[in-house]
C-alpha cells in the first residue's frame, strides 16, 4: 500500500460528486461502491462534510481524482 | 442473466393496483441490443404498453432506467431516464435527467430498471433499498411540494438517498407536470408528473450498498485517462464556475457570482459540477435557497421582464408545484391573446393575466390546484385548442405535438440559427426537446471544419459525413434549396445531421452519460464502445454501438406510429415562417422557408431509412433485427 500522505480538505469546494468515494472503493474493494469507501461525503443541509474512517490509510486516491480542489495532496505529491 | 460488469442485473416490476413487487433478472438480449438505460427502457415500455392506452389510466407504464455506466467512475455518468405515455400529447415519450444521486443509488440497490404499472388505491411512495423493496404510505407527503417532499424523505431515510418526487401539479394531473430528481433535475416535460399522480405515486426513493462491478480493468484505465484529460481542459475552471451560463448567458456573470451563487453541485461522477444551489442575498426574497439544474433555468422568466429575484422566486414556485415553466408561460401567452381576440371573455376571466410576480405566482397556484380558470390552463395547449378551437391554434406560440417549441426567433429562448437543436424540435418524438437533436449545434456558428471532427466523434460513417457537409460545387442538393453559388452555401444539412445527433444522444442516455455537451464532448463513439466492452464484458465496436442507439430510436418511432403519429405531427409551426424567421446555421444569411424545412424533413426521413410519411421501412426494421416490431407495424395495415 502506498505511503501515508497528508490530504488538504476543503469541504466548501466539494460539489458532492462522490468521485472520491467511487475511487476509494475501487482501490480497496475492486468495486464502485460509495458505501464501502473510507472517505465519506455527508450532505448536511446545503453544505457538505468530509470525513475519513479510522482505517483510512491516506493513500491519496480520493485527492488524485478530485476535480474541484476539495481534496488535495499536501505539497502536490 | 449471469452477472455482467456495469449492470446491476435486475429489473424491479411494481404493480401498484395489487400492491406487489417482483424482481426479475435483466435479459441479456436487452443489454446487447439496447445497451441499457434509455434504450432498454424504451424496449420494456414498448412490450408492455398496449396502443391507445389512456396515459392517465392504470394501464399506462412508467419505466425508469439507469445505464451500465451509471454508478461507475466514468465521468459525468449518472443519467436517469423515464419512458411513459404522456398526457400532454399522447406520445410515447422519453425523459432524461441528471441523476444527482438517484441513478447511482438505484444501481447500488441492485436494479437497472423499475417498471411501474397500475394505480394504488391511496397515496404511496416506492422505497427501493437493496432487497428491501416496499410500497409505503405517502398520506403524510400528499399535498406537499417537490422541495418539502424531498426534504421529508431525506429526513426519513437519510442521504444520499436518491429521490424522484412530484408536487401538487402532478397530484392534480396537470398535463405539463414533471417529476424532479433530488429536487434539482427536471424529468418528464409533457406530464410524467401527472402519470405518477394518476397512479397515486408520490415518489420513488433508492439507496443501496451492493456496488457496481466491471469486467476488465481496462475500464478503470480508460476512466482514469478520461479524468486526466478533463482535468487538463483549459476551460474546466470556467465551466465549473459558470456552467451553462457559458453558452446561454441569460444572467450577467457578476449578478450570478455576487448576488446568487451559493454552491455548485454535481451529479454523481461529474467533474464539471453543472448544477446550482442559488441563494437570494438581498431584497424581498432574501434568504431564498433554490436547487436547480442550472442558474440558466431559474433566470428564464427574466425573458418576460421580471427582475432576477422575482424570476427565481417564480421558478422556485413552479418547480415546487412540479410543472414545466415553458408550458406554463405558453398557456398564459395563449390565454392572453385569446382575451385580446375577444374569444375569452369576462365570463371566463376578469382580466388578462399580468406578467408580474404576484400575478404569475397566483396563476401558478391556480393551475397547480386547478382552481377556477386555472383548471382550463392545466390542460395545456391541447386543452386550450380543444376548448377554444382553431382560434386557440392561431393564438398559441409555435408548437409541435402540442408542446411549445421554445427555441425560436421569437423565443422564449430567442435563437434564430437553424441547427439540429432547432430542427430536432420537429422530429423529437415526445415533442420539442433540447437534448436529442441538440448537442452538436448547441454552440453557435462553429466553423464547418469543426463538424468533421465532431461527426467522426459521433461515429457517423464517411458517406453520411459527405451528405451532411456537402461542398457547394459537389452539391446538387444546393439547387434544391434555391442556392445558386458557393456564397449562398448553407453548408450543413441539418435534416441529415439530426439523425446522427439523435442516435448519439440515444447511446449516451442508454449508457448513462450526461446529455450536456460540456461533458459528453470528451467522449467519442470509439471510446464509448471500448468503455462498454471493458465494463460489461460484451464486445462491441463503435458501429454496433451506434446501431443500438438507432435501434432504440426506431423502436420508439414505431411505438408512436402505433399511436397514430406520422409526418403530419413533425410539420413545422406556420408561425416559424413569419418575420423574423430562422436563418441558416452557419452564415445566417439564408432565410429558412417552409420549403427548406420540408426538404430537411425529407432528407431526415431518407437518412433514417423511413418512408416519406416518417414510418420506418421494412428494410430498415429488418436491418436492425426488429422482425417482431415489423410484424406489429404491418398489423396496422397498408397505410403504413
Amino acid at each position: 500500500m502506498s505511503k501515508e500522505i497528508v490530504i488538504d480538505v476543503r469541504p466548501e469546494k466539494c460539489t458532492g460528486c462522490l468521485i472520491c468515494q467511487l475511487a476509494c472503493s475501487l482501490v480497496h474493494h475492486k468495486l464502485f461502491n460509495p458505501s464501502l469507501a473510507k472517505i465519506s461525503i455527508k450532505f448536511v443541509g446545503d453544505e457538505r462534510e468530509i470525513t475519513f474512517t479510522e482505517d483510512c490509510d491516506r493513500c491519496g486516491t480520493c485527492a488524485r481524482f478530485c476535480a474541484y480542489g476539495a481534496l488535495e495532496v499536501k505539497g502536490g505529491a | 442473466m449471469s452477472k455482467l460488469g456495469g449492470y446491476a442485473g435486475s429489473v424491479l416490476y411494481v404493480d401498484l393496483s395489487k400492491g406487489e413487487v417482483e424482481k426479475k433478472p435483466l435479459d441479456l438480449d436487452l443489454a446487447k441490443n439496447y445497451l441499457g438505460g434509455l434504450g432498454a427502457s424504451i424496449k420494456l415500455a414498448y412490450d408492455l404498453l398496449r396502443p391507445r392506452t389512456d396515459p392517465l389510466s392504470p394501464e399506462n407504464v412508467v419505466v425508469i432506467g439507469a445505464g451500465p455506466m451509471v454508478g461507475t467512475l466514468a465521468p459525468g455518468s449518472s443519467r436517469v431516464c423515464a419512458v411513459t405515455k404522456l398526457p400532454a400529447n399522447r406520445a410515447i415519450g422519453w425523459a432524461g435527467a441528471g441523476g444527482c444521486s438517484f441513478g447511482c443509488m438505484l444501481k447500488n440497490a441492485g436494479y437497472d430498471h423499475v417498471v411501474i404499472r397500475g394505480r394504488s388505491p391511496k397515496p404511496v411512495y416506492l422505497k427501493v433499498f437493496d432487497d428491501e423493496v416496499e410500497i409505503c404510505d405517502a398520506g403524510w407527503l400528499w399535498g406537499k411540494g417537490v422541495e418539502r417532499t424531498t426534504e421529508e424523505l431525506w429526513r426519513e431515510h437519510g442521504r444520499p438517498t436518491g429521490v424522484i418526487a412530484i408536487g401538487q401539479a402532478g397530484e392534480n394531473l396537470v398535463k405539463f407536470s414533471m417529476a424532479f430528481v433530488d429536487k434539482t433535475s427536471t424529468l418528464g416535460r409533457g406530464g410524467l408528473g401527472a402519470v405518477m399522480g394518476s397512479k397515486n405515486l408520490k415518489a420513488i426513493v433508492a439507496k443501496g450498498t451492493k456496488g457496481v462491478g466491471f469486467s476488465d480493468p481496462k475500464f478503470v484505465r480508460l476512466c482514469y485517462e478520461l479524468f486526466e484529460r478533463i482535468k487538463r481542459y483549459s476551460r474546466l475552471k470556467e465551466w465549473q464556475e459558470f456552467g451553462l451560463l457559458m453558452s446561454l448567458p441569460v444572467l450577467p456573470r457578476e449578478v450570478y457570482s455576487e448576488k446568487l451563487k451559493k454552491a455548485r453541485i454535481s451529479c454523481v461522477s461529474c467533474p464539471i459540477g453543472d448544477k446550482d444551489i442559488i441563494e437570494i442575498k438581498e431584497g424581498r426574497f432574501k434568504g431564498l435557497i433554490k436547487y436547480t439544474s442550472s442558474a440558466v433555468n431559474v433566470a428564464m422568466p427574466m425573458l418576460y421582464g421580471l427582475p432576477y429575484d422575482e424570476a427565481i422566486k417564480c421558478v422556485a414556485a413552479l418547480d415546487d408545484y412540479g410543472m414545466d415553466m415553458f408550458e406554463f408561460f405558453a398557456v398564459i401567452d395563449t390565454v392572453n391573446k385569446l382575451y385580446d381576440e375577444g374569444v375569452i371573455t369576462k365570463e371566463f376571466l376578469e382580466s388578462k393575466i399580468e406578467y408580474n410576480y404576484d400575478s404569475l405566482i397566483e396563476w401558478a397556484e391556480r393551475v397547480a390546484y386547478r382552481k377556477g380558470f386555472g383548471n382550463v390552463l392545466a390542460e395545456g395547449l391541447a386543452g386550450l385548442v380543444e376548448k377554444f378551437g382553431s382560434r386557440a391554434m392561431k393564438c398559441a406560440p409555435p408548437m409541435v405535438k402540442w408542446l411549445t417549441a421554445y427555441i425560436g426567433p421569437r423565443g422564449p429562448v430567442v435563437w434564430n440559427r437553424f441547427g439540429t437543436m432547432e430542427f430536432g424540435q420537429l422530429v423529437g418524438q415526445r415533442g420539442p426537446h433540447a437534448a436529442p437533436g441538440g448537442s452538436p449545434t448547441y454552440f453557435a456558428v462553429r466553423p464547418l471544419q469543426d463538424f468533421v471532427t465532431h461527426l467522426d466523434r459521433m461515429g457517423v460513417p464517411e458517406d453520411a459525413v459527405k451528405r451532411i457537409l456537402p461542398r457547394p460545387y459537389e452539391w446538387p442538393q444546393g439547387m434544391r434549396y434555391g442556392l445558386v453559388s458557393p456564397d449562398d452555401e448553407m453548408g450543413l444539412n441539418v435534416g441529415r445531421f439530426t439523425r446522427y445527433a439523435e442516435d448519439w444522444i440515444m447511446v449516451l442516455a442508454s449508457l448513462g452519460v450526461c446529455a450536456r455537451a460540456q461533458i459528453n464532448r470528451f467522449y467519442s463513439a470509439k471510446l464509448l464502445a471500448d468503455l462498454f466492452s471493458a465494463l460489461t464484458g460484451i464486445d462491441i465496436d463503435k458501429r454496433e454501438l451506434m446501431k443500438c442507439g438507432e435501434r432504440a430510436w426506431n423502436l420508439l418511432r414505431v411505438a408512436n406510429v402505433r399511436e397514430g403519429f406520422s409526418r403530419k405531427d413533425d410539420e413545422p409551426p406556420e408561425s416559424w415562417f413569419a418575420e423574423p424567421t430562422f436563418v441558416d446555421y452557419c452564415k445566417g444569411t439564408v432565410k429558412i422557408t417552409k420549403e427548406i424545412v420540408d426538404m430537411f424533413l425529407d432528407d431526415y426521413y431518407e437518412e433514417r431509412g423511413w418512408n416519406k410519411d416518417g414510418v420506418p421501412t421494412r428494410e430498415k426494421l429488418l436491418g436492425l433485427g426488429l422482425e417482431k416490431v415489423l410484424e406489429d407495424l404491418e398489423k396496422l395495415g397498408p397505410a403504413v
